[in-house]
């Protein structure tokens, strides 16, 4: 083996342990990467976990009345007063408009 | 056609329309006495004694005495009538309650005009001084519905103290406090140009009033209220009648109460603007028509450190029906 045979076999070492180098830091990132990412997807799972909640409002059974025989007289007191709430209600309604 | 309703503690007030800018309202007491006869002879005999009186018969053969009859026969019998509600909200454990204030509901609003009229009722807000199990506004909210809805309504819940501000505010740009004191609770409403921006309520008004005095003076809670609502006494001054007196002394208390925790609840809270001018207060509820209400309620606001400047504190007009008036103002734009 001549010199120039030993530089291009030391080169031809040199620049294939550099690319051999190279690829295993980009696979280490690569991976560190999909690490990374696979927390943040537990992560959100974890929190979207979180939020599911169940409604535990009371359930309102059926009400009947109609076995209560009404016997006396009539129920409430009726009164009237002079009482424009137009205005009222535009002004509020204009309020509630502008607020979108 | 919309109508408004009210669904007090201690009221139950329609309101609607009526011709050439006048307004109607149906009250009806929110209360009720069962009689259980143990003959068939009583049975008649107490049957002919509640002539005249608003009163249904149940499928056991007991009597139910309703409204404001319900409270003179409880007297009578030195007895307290009973309620349906109970600070603000229907029990969710008492079954008997929840039948009754559906009937008297259906009695009051009657059926809608035509299928899906529209009907805002009010509902309180979630108290600032108990946390307890049995207040369950969802639960209130969807009992009422579900009844209104039988009968032909499209209906909607907002606060009461909420409905008190459409009501009183609307000369001041629907900006400023607004408290509704009824028999279970206080509710209390910051509104900012029509957008409530602060809710809240306690656990303490008028009924308290009369629990306490009841306990003080040995007599009935019914028998304190109809003292209490007949007689005359002055908030915090010294009264002959003990029972009277008690009253006065348990409204200071009350009001003394409730504007600490006023303070407390809105000092510092992050929901509150810079307001630049001072706000009106307005008040109204049953409990506020006691004699010296307004003016002891002002001056305990300023020495209890009320964190909003006051312009004036203000009373409803009609302190009975201001919140149904509110709603009835809510349905035609809601």
């Amino acid at each position: 083996m001549n010199t120039d045979q030993t530089l291009l076999a030391v080169l031809s070492f040199g620049v294939g342990y550099a690319i051999g180098s190279l690829d295993n830091i980009r696979r280490s990132l690569k991976g560190s990467d999909s690490a990374s990412f696979v927390s943040e997807v537990a992560r959100e799972q974890k929190q979207a976990k979180k939020k599911i909640s169940i409604d535990e409002a009371k359930y309102v059974t059926d009400i009947s009345t109609d076995d209560l025989e009404s016997k006396g007289g009539k129920i409430g007191v009726v009164s009237e007063t002079n009482d424009d709430i137009s205005s009222a209600a535009n002004k509020l309604a204009q309020l509630k408009k502008m607020k979108g | 056609m919309a109508k408004g309703l009210d669904v007090g503690t201690s009221f139950i007030v329609l309101s609607s329309e009526g011709g050439d800018g006048t307004v109607e309202y149906k009250d009806f007491r929110d209360a009720f006495y069962v009689i259980k006869p143990t003959t068939p002879i009583a049975s008649k005999m107490i049957e002919k004694g509640l002539a005249g009186k608003v009163f249904v018969k149940d499928t056991d053969g007991s009597y139910i005495i309703l409204g404001k009859d319900a409270i003179e026969k409880a007297v009578e019998r030195n007895d307290s009538a009973k309620r349906p509600m109970y600070r603000g909200v229907v029990s969710s454990k008492e079954k008997d309650a929840r039948r009754i204030l559906s009937y008297i509901l259906k009695e009051v609003a009657g059926k809608a005009a035509k299928k899906g009229e529209k009907l805002v009722f009010c509902v309180p807000a979630q108290p600032v001084d108990q946390e307890d199990d049995d207040f369950d506004v969802g639960y209130h909210e969807d009992v009422v519905k579900k009844v209104l809805e039988e009968c032909g309504y499209e209906a909607r819940a907002i606060n009461e103290a909420e409905a008190l501000c459409y009501s009183e505010l609307a000369n001041d740009d629907y900006t400023g406090v607004a408290l509704s004191w009824g028999a279970g609770m206080v509710n209390v409403c910051v509104m900012l140009n029509g957008e409530p921006i602060l809710k809240f309520s306690t656990t303490k008004s008028g009924d308290w009033v009369d629990r306490m005095a009841a306990v003080a003076t040995g007599e009935t809670d019914s028998v304190v209220q109809a003292e209490k609502e007949q007689g005359d006494f002055t908030i915090a001054k010294p009264n002959d009648n003990q029972v009277l007196a008690a009253v006065a002394t348990y409204y200071d208390r009350l009001i003394d109460y409730t504007t600490k925790q006023l303070a407390a609840a809105m000092d510092g809270h992050k929901a509150l603007p810079k307001f630049k001018d001072p706000l009106p207060v307005a008040v109204a509820g049953g409990t506020t028509k006691a004699k010296g209400f307004v003016k002891h309620f002002e001056k305990k606001l300023v020495e209890n450190g009320f964190p909003l400047p006051v312009k004036e504190v203000r009373h409803a007009s009609d302190p009975l029906h201001a919140v149904a008036r509110g709603c009835l103002i809510a349905s035609q734009i809601l």
